[in-house]
């Protein structure tokens, strides 16, 4: 079986912008295994964003080659692309994103329905994962009634709702203060050795860099 | 997916409650109206069917205004044409007619009476669905009698034995007629000869009602009529029935136009409303849109929701339209009838017409639904996550 999850050939990507052209991701090999837990760290404007949604599947490159599971992603379909992020990755955002009108249980269903996972299932596993991330109570709850830390731990569940090989975490502490960060950086580390899955954090908070596997610094598109 | 549109129309009540009252109003309004139009032409469809007579012979001058069979206008022509007429092949029996309009008080449709002098033969042969409700249909020997339909009954507050004056003669009702659904109702019935006195007119007929031996001959036969007069004076017209309830329908066509230009207009209203509802809608949940699609919304499962929610505003004011428009036909017929006197207009709310309302509001909702949808669905989802 491959062992590699992602892997980037040269990729960049090219934004122009009053007809000045600034490359966010700039000729970036990057190669991440099974199992690994990466933290990338860098300065604003840095490419961190831009290079986390090329590898994400949310984004298409300029030029270069992402390989997801071997497969060459730039060959596929929109509609390929969207179920490849609904079954092989989670993605946590720094603001949570949860559906305002969902109750938590609802929120970490969303992708199993997508994915046409039977409804007795896809209640059982959101039940089981609202547990594991310590939610067991506040299922029914809607995000505007949980704290931040916890609407995190709810975006954290609905990113492995549909047990994916890779989560994308964008400064998934940013909004959250210290205390709160090091339980959602603790929780990542869970996540990473309960499931075995590959995680990619882009953060500015040194605790996260801390518990990863590997740390990545970028500047200018690129890694330094 | 479909739970989730429903929790996404509670975002913002106050605007979903206002999108589907708007679009209630519009449809109420087309409902409401073609009813009305459906009501209207049945019952006239109805009550022309219903009569025996398969020719109406009328003077020339007014043989194309509306209605000959209830407003003389005032044109005559002699009597004897009557016995010219019977002499005609095909013909079986002519029946005269004196028909005088009596206006009491005030001039609405309420004090208006349509008084026919008729022989009674006339009201057993040709009008054989009238039926007496209290007192007797007119007899040879009437004189000053009159047998009137249940809308001047009861406009005129008159019973069996009451006294109608008709120019400056009183005329002592001997009968009233069952309701029957048609204009009939709106007729007072009573001896063409004392009607020919009272208006001074002896000998002198407004129309002629024909029956024929062979109906599939009944256009020859009117044609016949119209060519044994041409070159007398008056001259008169023959008309078939089928040829009136033509007329008459295409009357009721026109109409009928008229009011779906009115309800096209409703439904433009309709689509407006609930799109720019659903714009606003999708514009303010751009990021949400994006974070969906980010974690493996197709576009099309994006689209589906969108023009559900927009389906579900417009079903619910479907549901409510028909509701109203129902209500709103009642209203209008209910005000004819204390207003004008017309009680044969009877609103027709059937399965038809919900379902047409259905069927428009879906429309509506398809309609304003696909724009939105569309336009949300291809969002660039790099820049939807970035929206604020």
């Amino acid at each position: 079986m491959n062992n590699k999850v992602i892997e980037t050939n040269h990729l960049s990507k090219i934004y122009v912008m009053g007809g000045e052209e600034i490359k966010a991701v700039d000729d970036v090999d990057l190669v991440i295994t099974r199992g690994e837990f990466i933290s990338i760290m860098g300065p604003s404007g840095s490419g961190k964003t831009t290079l986390l949604n090329l590898i994400g599947c949310i984004d298409r490159p300029t030029s270069g080659t992402i390989l997801f599971e071997g497969q060459d992603i730039s060959k596929l379909k929109e509609s390929q692309l969207d179920q490849l992020r609904l079954r092989k990755a989670g993605f946590v955002f720094q603001n949570f994103n949860l559906i305002p009108v969902l109750t938590a249980l609802e929120n970490v269903m969303l992708p199993m329905e997508m994915a046409g996972v039977a409804r007795k299932e896809q209640i059982k596993r959101a039940t089981e994962l609202l547990a594991w991330v310590g939610l067991p109570k506040r299922i029914h709850h809607k995000p505007r009634e949980l704290s931040a830390g916890e609407n995190q731990r709810v975006g954290i569940a609905r990113a492995l709702a549909n047990n994916p090989t890779i989560l994308f975490a964008d400064e998934p502490t940013g909004n959250l203060d210290s205390r709160i960060a090091q339980e959602i950086a603790l929780l990542f580390k869970r996540v990473n050795s309960d499931y075995g899955t590959s995680i990619i954090i882009v953060t500015h908070n040194p605790g996260i860099a801390e518990i990863a596997t590997r740390y990545l610094k970028m500047m200018d598109g690129h890694f330094v | 997916m479909l739970k989730l549109a429903l929790k996404n129309l509670t975002r913002r009540r106050t605007r979903t409650i206002l999108t589907i009252l708007g679009v209630t109003v519009a449809i109420s309004f087309t409902v409401g109206l073609l009813s009305i139009t459906e009501g209207f032409m049945t019952s006239v469809n109805q009550s022309v069917q219903e009569r025996r007579e398969d020719i109406f012979v009328l003077p020339e001058e007014v043989a194309g205004l509306p209605m000959p069979m209830i407003e003389s206008y005032g044109a005559r022509f002699p009597e004897d044409y009557c016995s010219q007429i019977q002499s005609i092949s095909n013909v079986e029996a002519v029946y005269p007619v004196f028909s005088q309009s009596l206006y009491r008080t005030g001039g609405s449709m309420k004090d208006f009476i349509a008084l026919n002098g008729v022989t009674p033969a006339f009201l057993t042969d040709l009008r054989p669905f009238l039926e007496v409700e209290r007192g007797r249909l007119l007899q040879e020997g009437d004189e000053q009698v009159v047998v009137i339909g249940s809308t001047v009954a009861e406009a005129q507050g008159l019973e069996v034995r009451g006294i109608l004056e008709v120019g400056e003669q009183l005329f002592e009702v001997v009968g009233v007629l069952k309701p029957s659904g048609g204009f009939d109702d709106m007729i007072a019935y009573a001896p063409i000869k004392a009607l020919q006195e009272i208006y001074g007119e002896p000998e002198k007929i407004t129309s002629a009602a024909v029956r024929v031996d062979d109906p599939d001959k009944a256009e020859e036969t009117a044609t016949g009529i119209t060519n044994a007069f041409a070159s007398s004076s008056p001259r008169v017209v023959a008309q078939t029935m089928e040829e009136l309830l033509g007329k008459m329908t295409d009357f009721l066509s026109t109409a009928r136009a008229i009011h779906f230009s009115v309800a096209s207009i409703a439904l433009l209203i309709g689509v407006l409303f609930i799109l720019s509802t659903m714009l606003m809608a999708v514009s303010e949940r751009t990021k949400e849109i994006g974070t969906m699609r980010a974690i493996g919304t197709s576009r099309r499962s994006i689209f589906r929701l969108i023009v559900t929610e927009s389906l579900i505003i417009s079903l619910i004011a479907g549901g409510l339209g028909c509701l109203g428009g129902w209500l709103l036909s009642k209203l209008i017929t209910y005000a004819i009838a204390k207003l004008a006197g017309v009680t044969f207009l009877e609103a027709i709310v059937s399965p038809r017409i919900f379902g047409t309302g259905l069927v428009i509001a879906l429309l509506i909702g398809a309609l304003a639904g696909l724009y939105p949808a569309w336009r949300i669905s291809k969002v660039n989802i790099v820049e939807a996550l970035r929206y604020e």
